[in-house]
């Protein structure tokens, strides 16, 4: 980033800059003419009869293309002229305008990525210093109010000032008098303003500061909500952030105070001029000195000085604020400790660890507070072996596992590896094939695939560019790459394509022990629209295969097949209706009373009365039950048809005569039956002859509304708005059976396994989106994914930081196994532990405390020691 | 079955004497009615305990396992018994099979439905401990008559 604010917009702007400074000029002799137009307008009004007509200072001829050109027509002329220069005025103003934008915006643009580039650049400790809301805050409305003014730079003052100029050369032209009086006040407001406007800069730095502040403490309230509730903090809370809010207000209402007095003291010295121009010019033209024609145009342009004047001045308030945020802001994110600037166009060497050991030699590393965290460290570590790093908390194993993938920096001392210094590697081939996970390691709010492929994303793929607008990126210097693009470097993962991707994600994962888990996700899935020619065919026959392996072993009616002649006992009445789940979102099944065309079919069906009046028995039957317990309480909440709040609402409305009620009570009693399920709720409400009516209702929305977005149930095709598991059933899960809710999803997925789908259904678990830091995953499968996708880029040396340790026992076997694996594959694996006793399995231990090495050796006869020291059980 | 019908069964279930017939209808809509084969295991012994259940119609037999891996059969399960309270209540592994001897109908509450219950409704409580308690003097009864 540039060093200061002028230099940043000479550097970036400085050919739109130029252009507008053009245009601004290619606009003053119009803008000249348009002062002009007046004082000829009233030279002609007042001009004697016979006198020669004049325009401009020339005379004109008696007739123009055969049209006389008398008094009538050339006031005609003038005002046309007038007019015209109005609108070349506003074209000129048009195309600053735009210009100016245009600047603006990629200034904004700009600023904004070099932002986020030098986040991306900081080291690892400014983490702990700086808050994601900090940054947000530096980033929000005070970079716009920046950025606005990089647009108006020159264009400002050039085209204000130059406006300026023009009406104050008008005025000397005309009486360098009147202009004399007209400039007059300028000058002292000159010399009031500076001084004003230079404590409102302080004022802006603080609020900067403070507004920072807040960001902070908002960021610290999401990340422990948790805590703040836990503890009952939440009023010491409150307090805490309202009185930065209070700081903040202070000095806002400070800055908008001063701002308004900079702007009055202006106002009136601009309101002032008039009345100068009356006495002075009044005076002049009674004496007959000056013609009232000259007073009229020189009182308009004067006028006309205002706006420029005002815009000038707001523009100097605007540029002395741009420049305080500027310093701000790089003060903020420049660190004098960034880590090098990736060079992506960098040509790629082929590095290769494999089979090379790691030689640290005397490896000291301080933390920020300049304390020791590793003190001459001096350690060979084996390719092709399992190294256990181990020790307590701060003792050293941390910063070790971070020196070795070249995360930290080293005070003194090296990391070598293969004869190469990895400090002095580019981070873009260390980091591709040493691989680390840690304790901070987390998913993106993406699919489980995307995560595992999170690691082989390191340049875009040749081909798709996507619709980016590379020469627009480059202008504001943001990058041209497209995220468009398929990043993966399927390579990397000594995979062909795709597909094959897939294939081995699942592979991993289910080695990782989350195959199960990814085929539940896959059960619950919707078929994507691309793979229903394909994988459709194969459902509907796993429906059959499910159907005949239920007739066989005599529980057919474990499952309540969908069918379009009968009620289904175990669907809600919505979807005995509908025969089928909606896709439109206006056909919402908890109200679809509520839909137009829906209403008259069930009224043309002489359904909404019968619906009304059950939905009446329903609220009554609800309030008899819950009337007890308070509407908020835990068991209304789990096993009420109706909401706390709807609950609360039907007691208020119970014992209102029908016809007080509302369009909407009557629609929310309406709409009560939809959300029954005949067999699990059993209330009376919903007899035969309502489900009869149902049914005959079904018909009829088919044939008479056939177009209304409904995905019905058909037993030859598979329902896209269904899970596939829904899809197998094709039905209903008879809850009333003993032990059906536990053994037909189990039977289900025994079909699907026997069809060869399993993989399949896997793949498609791959396309869960896991949620925000994955939380819709539990955490052992976060954690699989994020050893998954380390495994799946096969690097040279993996690096575990503190991870082993949070993993549940079995996935600490299963990733052992791999772990394994690749070391007989030449790979160097290094774990750091807290807990000797999860070194187990290791080849090498290497116990560190204090920041120096304690002991160094053969795995097995470390953990003898280890164990008989402090009688530690292995778990 | 309806709400009401299944709530007139709990009514009649000794277990529930002396609850509020309001309170039984929540307890029949909260809890799931199922629909037992013959030969079906509710709960099997050994396993984790997540419901309680109470018959409603039919019968079932509880058996435990013994040492050489035969099972035993230590009695009838009837209509009206609430059984599986001791594995939520003490949380232990089900200590006993219960095997329904024909078609049967049950109704199952699930753990938290019946702390729930036992918690809002004192009656509820009260009753369980009066069940537990007479189930106690009975095998000291039979201890005794040793």
């Amino acid at each position: 980033m540039q060093r200061d604010f002028r230099q940043f917009v000479w550097r970036h702007t400085a050919g739109a800059q130029f252009a507008m400074l053009g245009i601004a000029f290619a606009s003053f002799p119009f803008l000249w003419l348009y002062y002009e137009m007046p004082k000829e307008i009233v030279a002609l009004l007042g001009a004697d009869k016979g006198e020669p007509l004049r325009l401009f200072g020339r005379d004109l001829p008696a007739s123009l293309f055969g049209l006389p050109l008398d008094r009538p027509v050339t006031l005609g002329l003038q005002c046309l002229i007038l007019l015209l220069l109005v609108l070349i005025n506003q074209r000129f103003r048009f195309w600053i305008a735009r210009l100016r934008n245009l600047t603006a915006e990629r200034a904004l643009r700009r600023i904004r990525f070099q932002i986020l580039s030098l986040v991306l650049r900081f080291p690892l400790h400014a983490f702990r210093q700086r808050t994601a809301g900090e940054t947000l805050a530096a980033m929000g409305s005070d970079l716009d109010s920046l950025c606005g003014h990089v647009g108006d730079a020159v264009s400002v003052p050039a085209y204000q000032g130059g406006t300026l100029a023009v009406i104050l050369i008008f005025l000397v032209w005309q009486d360098p008098l009147i202009a004399a009086a007209a400039a007059s006040i300028y000058p002292l407001s000159m010399i009031v303003v500076p001084r004003l406007q230079r404590r409102v800069n302080d004022l802006s730095r603080e609020r900067g500061r403070l507004t920072r502040g807040l960001g902070e403490r908002i960021d610290e309230t999401f990340r422990l909500v948790t805590d703040i509730h836990a503890n009952d903090q939440t009023r010491w809370t409150r307090a805490w952030l309202g009185a930065q809010l209070a700081l903040i207000y202070r000095v806002r209402l400070d800055i908008a105070q001063r701002k308004f007095a900079i702007k009055t003291i202006n106002t009136l010295l601009q309101q002032s001029g008039p009345v100068l121009f009356y006495a002075a010019g009044g005076l002049m033209v009674i004496e007959g000195r000056l013609d009232i024609g000259t007073l009229i145009a020189a009182i308009a342009a004067h006028k006309d000085m205002a706006t420029p004047w005002r815009e000038l001045l707001d523009w100097y308030q605007g540029r002395e604020d741009a420049r305080v945020k500027y310093e701000n802001t790089l003060r903020l994110f420049n660190r004098p400790d960034l880590r090098p600037a990736a060079r992506d166009a960098q040509p790629e060497e082929a590095v290769d660890f494999r089979g090379q050991a790691i030689t640290v030699e005397d490896l000291v590393v301080r933390d920020e507070g300049e304390a020791l965290r590793l003190d001459r460290v001096r350690l060979t570590i084996p390719a092709g072996q399992l190294t256990a790093l181990v020790g307590p908390s701060g003792g050293g194993r941390e910063a070790l596992a971070l020196a070795l993938c070249g995360l930290v920096e080293a005070s003194a001392g090296r990391v070598r590896i293969a004869g190469q210094e990895i400090a002095r590697l580019p981070a873009s081939l260390v980091n591709r094939r040493i691989a680390y996970v840690g304790p901070g390691s987390g998913l993106q709010a993406r699919s489980i695939a995307d995560n595992l492929a999170f690691g082989l994303q390191a340049r875009p793929g040749l081909g798709l560019g996507g619709d980016i607008d590379f020469r627009e990126a480059l202008l504001s210097g943001n990058p041209a790459d497209s995220i468009e693009a398929d990043w993966v470097d399927y390579a990397a993962a000594g995979v062909a394509d795709r597909e094959a991707l897939r294939r081995r994600m699942v592979e991993l994962l289910s080695r990782l022990g989350f195959g199960d888990g990814l085929f539940r996700l896959g059960l619950q899935a919707r078929l994507p629209a691309g793979a229903v020619a394909d994988l459709g065919p194969r459902i509907v026959a796993a429906r059959a295969a499910l159907d005949t392996r239920l007739r066989e072993r005599g529980q057919v009616d474990l499952i309540a097949r969908f069918d379009e002649g009968g009620y289904n006992d175990h669907a809600t009445m919505a979807e005995n209706l509908l025969f089928g789940l909606p896709t439109d979102p206006a056909l919402d099944a908890d109200r679809l009373a509520e839909h137009p065309a829906l209403h008259d079919l069930l009224v043309r069906c002489g359904l909404a009365e019968r619906l009304f009046a059950a939905g009446q028995t329903i609220a009554a039957v609800m309030i008899e039950l819950f009337a007890d317990l308070d509407p908020g309480h835990e068991m209304v909440r789990r096993f009420a048809l109706v909401s706390p709040g709807e609950l609360r609402h039907l007691i208020a409305l119970s014992g209102r005569p029908g016809d007080s009620l509302t369009r909407a009570d009557r629609a929310l009693l309406t709409n009560l039956p939809f959300r029954v399920i005949a067999s699990r709720h059993r209330l009376n409400a919903v007899d035969e002859a309502l489900k009869a009516a149902i049914v005959e209702a079904r018909h009829r929305l088919r044939t008479e509304l056939p177009g209304i977005g409904i995905a019905r149930f058909d037993a030859a095709s598979v329902n896209p708005a269904a899970s596939i598991l829904d899809n197998v059933l094709f039905g209903r899960i008879a809850a009333d059976r003993a032990g059906a809710a536990g053994q037909v999803p189990a039977l289900a997925a025994d079909v699907l396994e026997s069809l060869g789908l399993g993989d399949e259904l896997r793949r498609l678990g791959l396309d869960f989106d896991v949620g925000i830091g994955g939380g819709r995953l539990s955490l052992g499968e976060r954690q699989r994914i994020a050893l998954g996708r380390v495994l799946l880029r096969r690097p040279d040396v993996i690096v575990l930081d503190d991870v082993l340790g949070a993993l549940d026992a079995t996935c600490r076997a299963d990733i052992m196994t791999l772990l394994r694996e690749e070391a007989a594959a030449g790979v160097t694996v290094v774990a750091a532990l807290g807990d000797a006793g999860l070194a187990e399995g290791f080849d090498r231990i290497v116990t560190l405390e204090r920041g120096r090495i304690l002991q160094h050796g053969e795995g097995r006869r470390i953990l003898r020691q280890e164990m008989g020291n402090s009688r530690h059980e292995p778990e | 079955m309806s709400l009401s019908e299944d709530a007139a069964t709990l009514a009649a279930v000794p277990l529930f004497q002396g609850v509020d017939p309001a309170r039984l209808k929540l307890i029949a809509f909260a809890a799931e009615r199922l629909n037992v084969a013959a030969g079906t295991e509710l709960v099997r012994q050994g396993e984790a305990g997540d419901a309680v259940y109470v018959v409603l119609s039919g019968e079932a037999s509880a058996f435990v396992k013994v040492a050489d891996g035969s099972e035993l059969r230590v009695g009838p399960v009837p209509v009206g018994t609430l059984f599986g309270e001791v594995a939520l209540l003490a949380d232990v592994p089900r200590t006993a099979t219960v095997r329904a001897d024909g078609e049967m109908a049950v109704l199952r509450l699930d753990g938290e439905l019946f702390f729930d219950l036992i918690q809002e409704f004192p009656a509820v409580g009260i009753a369980v401990m009066r069940e537990l308690a007479r189930r106690l003097d009975r095998s000291t009864a039979l201890l005794r008559g040793r």
